[in-house]
């Protein structure tokens, strides 16, 4: 049995020329990137290119890109960042209720200090509305930050007009991009957010890396201190074969990125469309303002985590938003903020995909799942299949 | 083995009783066979006893049915929309139970249903206390009817 992996927005499968692009500098290209000496120089060189390879892939400049070990250092970063660094200014946050825990979490862990946050709602299929947005914000805002596509619907927000009610005002943006990186096109040149989150593990890069963006001039008070490592911005010797294995999952990303709209969408439609097929499916998100590789859907009278193992006994892996699956009895926090009843949200799964999955890989799910839901839904008390 | 001997290659303990905990499954074995081939599923029309119970927080959902012989439990069945340990103990309590004195079959608590099938996980006793709380009140309906 081949494994099928479809929970690419976990994490994704380390491509063999990033391992290869790694494995020097465990070994001979061992030096510290601070030391002046050519041990340390050869590895501070290997460290700028890869910021280099990240800043071509998001059109920015390389001196905007501060690394860090991943997505949620970066999160934690950007907002306590501004808000520390702004807190004389005002007070005030605005953030949605679907965003990433490292961002929720963030805020809460604000709100305890005094700072106000502002948790905007959303649609039913996950989009904020920016008048809505602009309503909220007060002389006190200081940031607004909007991830780009949900980790779990995938939907994605309208960022560009985000932007442009946040500069209006002259109040700083940052987005969670973590879905986003190499999947569809970011260019920082018209793309308006102030700061972004990456991380380098979910498109094919290693794990414990990530980077931030931050905009030329923009100010931000550093989380993590006790060096000059990334213009001290952030300090702590720099990871540099994961830095290195990020910056050739960004060259690879970038090379792969028109596979992005083609394959992987193609793959994500189609196993969309067939799986929209069972009776008593729905898709959660948006239909059409979607990261391509995301695909979440729940089917009634099913439950999340039987659907989950059942799919893994048979090799093929995805997660799933229901409660009791992930360590605490809630169920998801996203799911809930569209609306969805408690029931709806029970048995949803999410499929997330890579320019690695196959037409394979989806044949597989589309035949075994039916047979999944089916015998669940013979357990139930409540479902009758007229 | 004293570690000592284990030599210089070995890792060293606390680590290799990491290494050993994170390779458990997630669910037992056993556990995953009732759940993959739950028994006694179904309704049982002539019940002298039935119960659904549904927890709150998560969105399980339990029935339960018994058909009593004398002071004994003669048959059970149940349908379940929950997470696998729920189908699981399910499946486990109505087999269990089966052809047992009403008085042994009220001595099923959840803690004994949370160990029975491998230790569950905290977050996972849910399912011990929905199961034994919706089969104790199958019984409870029998005795009142």
């Amino acid at each position: 049995m081949t494994p099928v992996y479809l929970d690419n927005s976990a994490t994704t499968p380390v491509d063999p020329h990033v391992l290869e692009a790694m494995l020097p500098f465990f070994t001979e290209i061992f030096g510290n990137a601070s030391s002046i000496h050519t041990f340390g120089q050869r590895a501070r060189a290997a460290v700028e290119e890869a910021r280099e390879r990240l800043a071509i892939l998001i059109g920015a400049s390389a001196k905007e890109i501060i690394f860090t070990s991943g997505g949620t250092e970066s999160d934690n970063t950007a907002v306590r960042g501004v808000a520390y660094q702004l807190r004389g200014k005002g007070q005030h946050i605005i953030t949605t209720r679907i965003e990433h825990p490292a961002i929720l979490s963030t805020c809460k862990a604000l709100e305890e200090e005094g700072f106000r946050v502002t948790y905007l709602p959303v649609d039913s299929t996950g989009l904020v509305d920016p008048r809505k947005l602009a309503d909220e914000i007060t002389p006190q805002t200081i940031l607004i930050t909007v991830m780009h596509a949900n980790n779990e619907i995938g939907t994605l927000q309208p960022l560009a007009e985000i932007c442009a009610v946040a500069h209006e005002r002259g109040i700083l943006v940052h987005s969670d991009c973590v879905q986003t990186l190499g999947k569809i096109p970011i260019d920082m040149k018209t793309f308006a957010v102030d700061l972004a989150s990456f991380s380098g593990h979910k498109l094919h890069g290693p794990k414990g890396v990530g980077a931030l963006y931050v905009r030329k001039q923009v100010q931000f008070k550093p989380l993590v201190v006790g060096g000059s490592h990334e213009r001290k911005r952030r300090a702590g010797t720099e990871n540099v074969p994961g830095i290195v294995g990020f910056g050739k999952a960004a060259e690879l990303g970038l090379e792969h990125l028109p596979e992005m709209e083609t394959h992987v969408k193609g793959l994500r439609d189609r196993l969309q469309r067939d799986l929209l097929q069972i009776p008593g499916t729905t898709l959660n998100g948006h239909p059409e303002f979607r990261a391509p590789h995301i695909c979440n859907l729940s089917f009634d009278h099913t439950e999340g985590e039987g659907l989950l193992i059942s799919l893994d006994l048979e090799g093929i892996a995805v997660s799933t938003g229901a409660a009791c699956s992930s360590g605490s009895l809630e169920p998801s926090h996203v799911l809930i903020a569209l609306g969805r009843d408690k029931h709806h949200v029970h048995g949803s799964l999410r499929f997330s995909l890579s320019r690695m999955n196959t037409e394979q890989d989806v044949d597989r799910a589309v035949e075994v799942l039916p047979q999944i839901v089916e015998r669940m839904r013979s357990l139930s008390p409540s479902y009758s299949a007229d | 083995m004293d570690s000592e001997d284990c030599g210089k290659n070995a890792l060293p303990e606390p680590f290799v009783f990491r290494r050993l905990m994170d390779s458990e499954p997630y669910y037992s074995d056993k556990l995953l066979d009732h759940y993959q081939n739950p028994r006694n599923v179904g309704v049982l029309p002539e019940a002298d006893g039935e119960a659904q119970r549904e927890n709150q927080v998560c969105g399980d959902v339990l029935q339960m049915f018994v058909k009593l012989h004398g002071d004994t439990v003669k048959e059970i069945r149940f349908k379940a929309e929950g997470c696998i340990p729920t189908i699981a103990l399910a499946s486990y309590a109505t087999e269990w139970a089966t052809g047992k004195k009403i008085g042994e079959v009220r001595k099923l608590s959840p803690a004994i249903l949370s160990a029975v099938l491998g230790e569950l996980p905290q977050h996972k006793l849910h399912a011990a206390l929905l199961v034994a709380e919706t089969l104790q009140a199958a019984l409870a309906d029998s005795a009142d009817s």
